[in-house]
């Protein structure tokens, strides 16, 4: 096993989340497993590596009922004595609950035998998800400096409702570029659209959501504990070739029933459309790219199939052999098999700057050094994707132009 | 003569060292267990170099496979199990570091007991990866620790070089930690034989006719040469490992020599002028490209490797290859 991996699900989106999270890879447990890097085994069956924290302790019990976290003992649950209102700087501050999240994340790290990493599960735009999830990854990352923290991070669309959700967005992505290894960003306005072409769905519940992110989530999980796969760390360096530039990846998930084959998984995977978070990889170049196959495949054949996607994939030229292929052999719950696109790309940095818009635009009603700052991050991490953009194979400026077009042709 | 000790560290270097041992096997006739059948069809008796006798009378290789767990207990449930004593398998390593902190004594203590099994150890053969997890800092610390413990004997390193494209299982890494570990290893081998597994590939499409070989087609033919080159150790005119490595490379600053050329050399063919350094150039362009742009240094910052070891590495191997 290539070693235990902790989750920390903060705020009302990430215990939301994270119910729908366990109870998929509850159903894609394989239950012969000696040991599983999710589970720990208890008495009756299996219990997840999770722990869960809210300020707000009325969220708390709603998740607690949920089938998926039946196993989970009650010191896995750690409750505040109230929410934070979308105020970052509290749910940072700790709204007293840091001791106690503390401890029973060292009690979790003291069942591991080989501790490989953390992966805290938020929303960014929230007060708790946001704040004391940043104060979570800072934490791991003092504590147990040796575990790799990666993140799964729910982007607001920031339209504007609410100038809080923009601040909270803002400082929440200047607090993981600093301190996480890795953040796979989520983006409701993007599973939208999944749903409205998958499933004909044009006003999706919180709930039809979260399964579309909890299936992303699952079959990045599912890599970890596969010997064919990819455990955490190496996942974490691969996408992450520079320490200052990207600490964000995007996840593209292409699920097949029997009518479809592994070619249109692993080009749809490749195509522009419909990664789980809103940005065109069109726009920009692959930094960091891992294509991970799920289901009855063999290495030499999935290397195979992704072989062409790859060739005609825009990636930065100057990088030595950034893409890597791996397999999982157990399909996901719903699919026969499925093709998960991890990467990192120069075109990420659009996240960026419409979250810098809209902290510029909500600014207008405060002054805060805090934001300041934050704002700061943001600039200096938009620059540095932009020259990674930049940057041709010979270190001369390369200009983006608009080549890179996959022929998708499934559309219905 | 004396006894000849083999370490196989980290995946690729024990799944080697598993295809070198069975043709040991099949060479000398061996069962599962050890035991020569009376009147067994193999024309070569195993001898003392490379295998110790049990009480029992069968024949138990002098061998130790260092590895992580998975590793390991793969080794301890194939073709091997019968043979090897539980001693002869070390789990060690990380989990998921590809420049492991490295800490040999364990494994040092091992070989020891290996060496203490023999009437006059004559040096140690290992197969390792350079560019994986375990190996890659790890086979190097045990060569200067096993350098210290053993001064004199010498160490012959089958090297096996990460592949070129996305088609293997490396990490992104690899070229630097490929450069960084086979810059140590030259400090402490006697003979570097590099072993490029797209050169295998390649020969191994050729002749078997396979479109398409695995990991057990190239392994098996890596170890059959290995087979091969080890043959003047343990046959009738027997030399010993550290006049085989002077035959080889008479000098000792320049330890490289091509599997081909080893190979012919055993067999007293005539050497086929095989590029020693085709693998190892390429590698150290991989790394170049990387270098150049900057990425993944932090990674292996985070190792414990800074920058200018990695640049200092460079040197030093790019010294050995003509350019």
């Amino acid at each position: 096993m290539a070693g235990e991996i902790v989750f920390v699900h903060v705020g009302g989106c990430g215990l939301r989340l994270g119910a729908a999270i366990w109870e998929r890879l509850g159903r894609e447990r394989d239950p012969t497993a000696e040991a599983d890097p999710l589970f720990a085994a208890a008495a009756d069956g299996a219990r997840p590596r999770a722990v869960f924290v809210d300020t707000d302790p009325a969220d708390l019990a709603s998740e607690r009922g949920h089938p998926g976290l039946a196993q989970l003992t009650p010191g896995a649950w750690v409750a505040g004595a109230g929410g934070t209102s979308r105020r970052w700087a509290d749910g940072y501050a700790g709204a007293g609950v840091v001791e106690a999240m503390a401890a029973a994340i060292q009690r979790e790290v003291e069942g591991c035998v080989a501790l490989q990493g953390f992966v805290v599960v938020h929303g960014a735009a929230g007060g708790t998800g946001g704040g004391l999830g940043a104060r979570v990854v800072e934490q791991l990352r003092a504590t147990y400096p040796g575990a790799v923290v990666v993140t799964f991070s729910v982007l607001s669309p920031l339209d504007g409702e609410d100038p809080a959700e923009a601040l909270c967005q803002a400082r929440s992505l200047a607090a993981l570029g600093q301190h996480a290894d890795l953040s796979f960003l989520l983006s409701n306005d993007a599973v939208d659209r999944i749903l409205l072409r998958e499933r004909r769905l044009d006003a999706p519940t919180h709930a039809d959501r979260n399964d579309v992110f909890a299936r992303a989530i699952t079959s990045v999980a599912s890599a970890w504990g596969s010997p064919t796969g990819m455990n955490l760390r190496d996942m974490a360096v691969t996408a992450r070739p520079f320490l200052r530039t990207n600490h964000l990846a995007l996840t593209h998930v292409a699920p097949s029933m029997a009518s479809f084959d592994w070619s249109w998984c692993v080009d749809a995977v490749f195509s522009y459309r419909d990664p789980l978070v809103s940005v065109d990889p069109r726009h920009g170049k692959y930094l960091g790219l891992i294509c991970l196959l799920r289901g009855d495949i063999s290495l030499a054949t999935a290397q195979e199939i992704v072989e062409q996607p790859l060739a005609r994939a825009r990636r930065v030229a100057w990088i030595w052999d950034t893409a890597k292929v791996r397999v999982s052999g157990t399909a996901p719950v719903d699919a026969q098999r499925s093709a998960t696109l991890i990467a990192t790309t120069t075109a990420l940095q659009g996240v960026l700057k419409s979250t810098a818009e809209a902290l510029h635009r909500a600014r207008r009603t405060t002054t805060d050094a805090a934001l300041d700052e934050a704002a700061a991050l943001l600039e200096e991490s938009i620059a540095r994707y932009q020259s990674a953009q930049d940057l041709g194979p010979d270190g001369q400026a390369d200009a983006v132009d608009e080549v890179f077009a996959p022929d998708f042709a499934s559309d219905e | 003569m004396g006894e000849v000790i083999t370490i196989h560290v980290g995946g690729a270097g024990c799944r080697l060292g598993e295809a070198f041992w069975r043709s040991m096997m099949e060479l000398h006739g061996l069962q599962p267990d050890g035991h020569r059948p009376e009147g067994s069809g193999a024309a070569f008796e195993p001898d003392e170099v490379f295998f110790s006798v049990t009480p029992s009378g069968g024949w138990r290789p002098r061998a130790l496979f260092v590895g992580t767990g998975d590793v390991i207990n793969t080794v301890r449930g194939g073709d091997l199990r019968g043979l090897l004593h539980p001693e002869q398998h070390l789990q060690q390593g990380a989990i998921g570091r590809e420049v492991t902190a490295a800490r040999p004594e364990g494994a040092a203590d091992r070989v020891r007991r290996l060496a203490d099994a023999c009437r006059s150890p004559a040096g140690f053969i290992f197969t390792h990866a350079l560019g994986g997890r375990t190996a890659s800092r790890f086979a190097p610390a045990l060569m200067a620790q096993l350098a210290a413990d053993y001064p004199g004997l010498p160490i012959l390193s089958v090297l096996l070089l990460p592949a070129a494209d996305h088609l293997d299982q490396s990490l992104v890494t690899a070229p630097y930690s490929a450069v960084f570990s086979a810059a140590a290893v030259l400090d402490h081998a006697r003979l570097v034989i590099p072993v490029d597994n797209a050169t295998i590939h390649a020969a191994c499409r050729q002749a078997l006719g396979v479109e398409c070989p695995s990991w057990d087609h190239l392994n098996r033919s890596v170890a059959s040469a290995l087979c091969t080159l080890t043959e003047p150790l343990r046959g009738e005119a027997r030399v010993s490992l550290d006049a085989l490595a002077h035959a080889l490379a008479p000098e000792a600053s320049r330890p490289c020599v091509a599997i081909e050329e080893a190979v012919a050399f055993a067999t007293g063919a005539a050497g086929p002028g095989a590029d020693t350094f085709n693998g190892l150039s390429r590698v150290l362009g991989h790394f170049d490209l990387l270098r150049s742009s900057g990425a993944y240094l932090h990674a292996l910052e985070r190792d414990g490797v800074p920058a200018a070891a990695l640049d200092d590495a460079r040197v030093r191997l790019g010294a050995l290859i003509p350019a």
